[in-house]
């Protein structure tokens, strides 16, 4: 799933810019406000768990995490000054770059996009040269994508009737009103189908040119450019990492925990394990391995800036290489997993 | 000694027009209002000029302008599905509310047994049962219809059923020792009765249907108004999601209009004198 949801406007006092990476005291913590990828679930595992074990307290932190929600676009709160570290897909990050604003990725949870095609395996679909003529659910901001995944596989838009989504709908594919839907993000939809009775196949879009490393963390250009909040990133990454840490030595107890303090109502715990070991399969990678847990490739975001602009979301390829900085993963020493 | 040569000058007569009259009384009207509203777009152009507000979240209003004269055209189409979808839904939830209401208002035993379930079914989220609606009714403007028609059926059912029982009953009796028929009664008493409360139902949902009609293409759709506002949005392309909330505003006002120009045709007993000055 390309979560392309976003809040139309935030409210008025939201939109004037705060002081971001607020001390607390001459001494005291530094506040940070940090805007969640998602809803508080074990994909949040990192920062959820840096707050209740306090890692982020241990580094003199004040870390105040706002999830992921209809009506929460990390872009804009990090542009407002209402979030200090956004956590979000990089194809909204250059999409923000590209209408102007400045921002900063320090740091990326995936090595690989978990973002992919789901198909009713009854269909028979398991590659796209397949899909001329078939039914598909589009979801409405995943548009512009679905028609680059056609082109960029040799088909055209017009050779599959779609059937527009919404954010949220399996309903569609779980009826057979369509063969497959794009876009899904691996360890959800997926799962919540094939929970309905309904087997899957995927296709993720990382094997067809479309690969980006979900779950960027960015800042504010301005705020990076200070080396005092540079150390404050330092710090919170450094914490973070030992959440990550933890996770990695059981993920299936990491989803439980998630499950157990209640961040929100209504996680199963099936859905949970399954996010939470697929998840780590995409965190890890070769490069990952060499340099450091959550690493951020320059070519991965080269890639997805040409696909925006091929897309038609941003007018240029956006230069993602001055948009990129390695300087807090090397300094807060991650661990190589 | 000099003459005085000055002559009276003649009266000159009045240049006052009619025409000129109506423009002050419709500039005092509507003068205080423009006033504020260029003073708010003269702020609201000056903070984000001066970069106080990210574009991400409030873009200028001569950005916006530039955007609607620049994307006019698909806006239009864009405005002519949502209108479709919002005046179907108008016409015919309306519709359905009023006959409903005349019926409820006749039968006691409808009333009883229909009522409470078309009142359990307003408190429906309908958002959260979009979903199953698109599976049922397709993608095309039927879901939309009925989401429009869904929302505006329920203030004109209530209204509606207000004003028909709220008839002079000594007129109603007096029909009635006339022999009129029900049909006569409702035509004649009932209605005239009920146009108040129905005229205050179509007010209410001449706005209403436009938000059920972009809510119903926001949840899922490829045109209209509330496609816009998604895909833009999604794309940070912010100018164009608020040249979409305008259209749709202005349009929503101008059917509110009209449905104000209709209760002043169809009452003019309740004409108002223009307020002091």
């Amino acid at each position: 799933m390309i979560r392309l949801n976003r809040r139309l406007l935030l409210a008025g006092s939201a939109t004037l810019a705060l002081p971001s990476f607020r001390m607390a005291s001459a001494q005291g913590p530094v506040r940070l406000t940090v805007a969640l990828g998602y809803a508080p679930n074990v994909e949040m595992f990192g920062p959820l768990y840096a707050v209740r074990a306090g890692f982020f307290a241990a580094e003199g932190l004040t870390v105040n995490a706002v999830p992921a929600s209809t009506g929460v676009d990390q872009v804009q709160m990090v542009a407002a000054g209402r979030a200090d570290i956004g956590i979000v897909g990089p194809e909204q990050i250059i999409a923000g770059a590209g209408r102007g604003e400045k921002f900063k990725i320090f740091a990326a949870q995936y090595q690989r996009s978990p973002v992919c095609m789901t198909a009713r395996k009854d269909s028979g679909l398991t590659n796209p040269s397949q899909l001329p003529g078939r039914p598909i659910a589009v979801k409405i901001p995943a548009q512009t994508f679905f028609e680059l995944f056609m082109r960029k596989n040799g088909l055209q838009p017009s050779q599959v009737t779609v059937t527009p989504i919404g954010r949220t709908d399996v309903a569609t594919i779980i009826s057979g009103r369509v063969h497959a839907m794009i876009t899904t993000f691996a360890f959800n939809e997926p799962r919540s189908i094939e929970m309905a009775g309904v087997p899957v196949n995927l296709m993720p879009l990382a094997q067809y040119g479309m690969n980006a490393q979900t779950n960027s963390y960015f800042t504010q250009e301005r705020a990076f450019a200070d080396p005092a909040k540079r150390d404050v990133l330092v710090r919170y990454l450094r914490a973070e990492a030992k959440a990550w840490e933890e996770y990695f030595k059981d993920p299936a107890a990491a989803a439980k925990w998630i499950i157990d303090q209640k961040f929100i109502d209504g996680l199963d715990l099936d859905q949970q394990v399954f996010l939470a070991r697929g998840q780590a399969d995409h965190m890890r990678s070769a490069l990952t391995a060499e340099r450091g847990l959550m690493w951020v490739d320059p070519a991965i975001y080269r890639e997805t800036a040409t696909n925006l602009q091929l897309s038609g979301v941003t007018s240029t390829v956006i230069d993602t290489d001055s948009m990129l900085s390695t300087e807090i993963l090397e300094r807060a020493g991650m661990p190589r997993i | 000694m000099p003459s005085d040569l000055s002559v009276p000058a003649p009266a000159l007569p009045s240049l006052r027009l009619p025409g000129l009259d109506a423009l002050a009384l419709a500039l005092r009207q509507v003068g205080p209002a423009a006033l504020l509203f260029l003073s708010i777009l003269l702020v609201w152009e000056g903070v984000t000029r001066a970069g106080l507000v990210s574009p991400l979240i409030l873009p200028a209003p001569s950005d916006v302008a530039a955007t609607f004269v620049s994307s006019a055209p698909r806006l239009f189409l864009h405005l002519g599905w949502t209108s479709m979808a919002a005046l179907g839904g108008f016409v015919l939830g309306n519709t359905l509310g009023f006959a409903l209401a005349v019926v409820f208002v006749h039968l006691r035993l409808a009333r009883l047994t229909a009522l409470p379930l078309a009142m359990m079914a307003q408190a429906v989220p309908i958002v959260a049962v979009a979903p199953a609606l698109l599976l049922w009714l397709g993608n095309g403007v039927e879901p939309k219809l009925f989401i429009a028609s869904f929302l505006v059926f329920f203030p004109m059912l209530v209204n509606a059923m207000r004003g028909l029982a709220s008839a002079d009953d000594q007129v109603a009796e007096l029909l009635h020792t006339l022999s009129a028929d029900w049909k006569q009664r409702l035509l004649i008493v009932r209605l005239p009765a009920a146009l108040p409360f129905v005229f205050n139902a179509l007010r209410l949902s001449a706005c209403g249907c436009f938000v059920a009609s972009v809510v119903a293409e926001w949840v899922a759709s490829t045109t209209g108004l509330g496609y816009v506002i998604v895909f833009a949005s999604s794309q940070y392309r912010m100018t164009e999601v608020w040249c979409a909330v305008l259209l749709c505003t202005a349009a929503s006002l101008c059917v509110y209009g009209l449905v104000c120009l209709a209760e002043r045709l169809a009452m003019p007993w309740r004409r108002e004198r223009p307020g002091p000055a």
